[in-house]
């Protein structure tokens, strides 16, 4: 039973593993697959993702469009802590139920989907030791579990009973169908190259060059992919507040709109973790001794960090595409792409 | 019927645009060229003399009625006080702060004051009758800084001036 080791925390952690009761939940929290769940890359690192990229996004769009964004709570801090607020007053709104609505798919599928779609964190590692489940072929059972987002976005579209929501729902089966597969083939053309479908052997075959390098094309198309799938400017198609409110979420209020407006940043987090993986160079980094286990980590979210403000940044600069375009952009430009991307990992692997 | 396409570029160009469009996104992003005021905390600089509230000094009224002839939006009314004479009453929620009812004052018994933004907790308290005018407003100013709009080179530019020394 491996625990986690934080040269930081350590007096902390040894005093706590010596009391009575505490000390076997302490040790059952930092048993690494546990750690992994809990910690990182898990909830709490979902949850410090979530709440910076929310400001982020507030705060980058407001800068650049010349206002200030989010301020007033806690001036001194920027206004980081309104999304904090803004749970606490989704916490207190109420729920409505709409009398059309299928009531059980209505209700228990953003919960669902919150917790469910969770599952590819299990199989992506922060870290030499900060991974719940190891297997050689786990890159690709998150690629798949990938699309359990999809189809809960489109059970509470369908759910709703309503016009807005079901446009959405429609808007997200095409979009989904015109990214999937060059985002799959940009993630093939990757694993091709490192012959691997495990992240570890992965990250350790960019030690002298990163993928993004290696591969540039399959690198661009992952970032306009990972654009479209987590409902991105210039992709915004399911959630554009102009065409169709809020999509597949248009009936939800309160706690459950939360629950449902974090489900595109979850995706964009995973998302992300996987490019900073196959082509950031995943943990690669210098050692900080004082975190121990938690140094690659360090360096991991650091990169998820910047691809998640990224995509934030670009609800700021773009403008939005029509669904035709984008149809049009997936099915002709990404699809060429994606067959030359495969094109250049196989000439990687015989040359 | 004219038809709008979109205009034809090159795969080179559009990649051009995009890095443009991100460059200028980038750009704003460091050092934004905003020119908001955080209006409880700053307020824009106005001339010494800029039209403001007004009020009456009732010792030195005639009730000649000039103030309530030139008003404009006719937001001056008149009442009757217990000796005779009228008085005038403003409400300000009419009132657009010309200040023709000072100009037409021959005595000077209508004065300007430096008060330009005085919130009224609801539409009844904008109603000022005679014994009102006579008081200027409580006002709070929260203000640290003061905001001059100035033009430099043919762009616009914002300082803050400290509010202490002017």
């Amino acid at each position: 039973m491996y625990l986690v080791q934080i040269p930081l925390v350590e007096p902390i952690i040894k005093f706590l593993l010596g009391v009575p009761i505490i000390g076997p939940i302490v040790e059952f929290l930092m048993w690494e697959p546990v750690f992994a769940v809990w910690f990182l890359p898990g909830l709490v690192g979902l949850f410090v993702v979530l709440i910076y990229t929310i400001w982020w996004e507030r705060k980058a769009a407001g800068r650049v469009q010349w206002r200030y964004g989010p301020l007033q709570i806690s001036r001194r801090t920027g206004g980081i802590i309104q999304p904090v607020s803004d749970l606490i007053r989704y916490m207190l709104q109420e729920i409505i139920l709409p009398d059309d609505a299928n009531m059980p798919y209505f209700l228990h599928v953003p919960v669902l989907a919150f917790f469910v779609a969770l599952t590819p964190l299990l199989f992506l590692p922060a870290g030499p030791h900060l991974i719940a489940i190891y297997t050689p072929y786990n890159i690709l059972i998150v690629v798949v579990l990938l699309s359990i987002f999809n189809l809960a976005m489109v059970t509470m579209g369908w759910a709703s009973n309503d016009k807005w929501a079901f446009i959405g729902t429609v808007r997200e089966a095409l979009v989904y169908v015109a990214y999937e597969v060059s985002f799959m083939s940009s993630i093939i053309s990757m694993l091709i190259l490192y012959a691997t479908a495990d992240p570890f052997k992965a990250v350790s075959s960019q030690s002298w060059l990163p993928g993004a390098i290696m591969n540039p094309l399959a690198f661009l198309l992952a970032i306009i992919t990972t654009a479209m799938a987590t409902d991105r400017y210039p992709f915004e198609i399911v959630t554009n507040e102009s065409d169709v409110v809020a999509g597949p979420f248009t009936e939800y209020g309160g706690l459950m709109f939360g629950l449902t407006m974090t489900v595109t940043y979850e995706k964009g987090y995973i998302m992300s973790l996987l490019i900073s993986l196959l082509f950031l160079g995943g943990w690669s980094g210098p050692y900080i001794w004082i975190l121990g286990d938690l140094s690659p980590a360090f360096w991991l979210g650091f990169r998820v960090f910047l691809l998640m403000m990224f995509f934030s940044f670009l609800r700021a600069v773009y403008p939005n595409y029509r669904l035709d375009q984008v149809l049009k952009i997936g099915w002709k430009t990404l699809l060429v792409l994606s067959v030359v991307s495969l094109i250049i990992s196989i000439a990687w692997r015989v040359v | 019927m004219i038809k709008v396409s979109a205009p034809k570029a090159d795969g080179l160009r559009i990649t051009a645009y995009h890095l443009d469009a991100l460059l200028t996104g980038l750009k704003e992003l460091i050092k934004p060229s905003r020119l908001t005021i955080h209006y409880p905390l700053e307020k824009r600089w106005v001339n010494e003399r800029f039209r403001g509230f007004i009020v009456n000094d009732m010792e030195k009224c005639i009730s000649c009625f000039q103030c309530a002839w030139a008003c404009p939006v006719n937001a001056i009314w008149m009442y009757r006080a217990p000796n005779g004479k009228f008085y005038p009453g403003i409400r300000y929620e009419q009132c657009i702060l010309c200040h023709f009812c000072v100009d037409a004052c021959p005595v000077g018994s209508l004065q300007g004051t430096t008060i330009h933004d005085v919130a009224f907790p609801d539409l009844s308290s904008t109603v000022f009758e005679p014994e009102d005018m006579a008081n200027v407003p409580n006002v709070i100013d929260e203000s640290k800084y003061i905001v001059k709009y100035e033009v430099e080179n043919g762009n616009l530019i914002m300082r803050r001036i400290p509010r202490g020394s002017k």
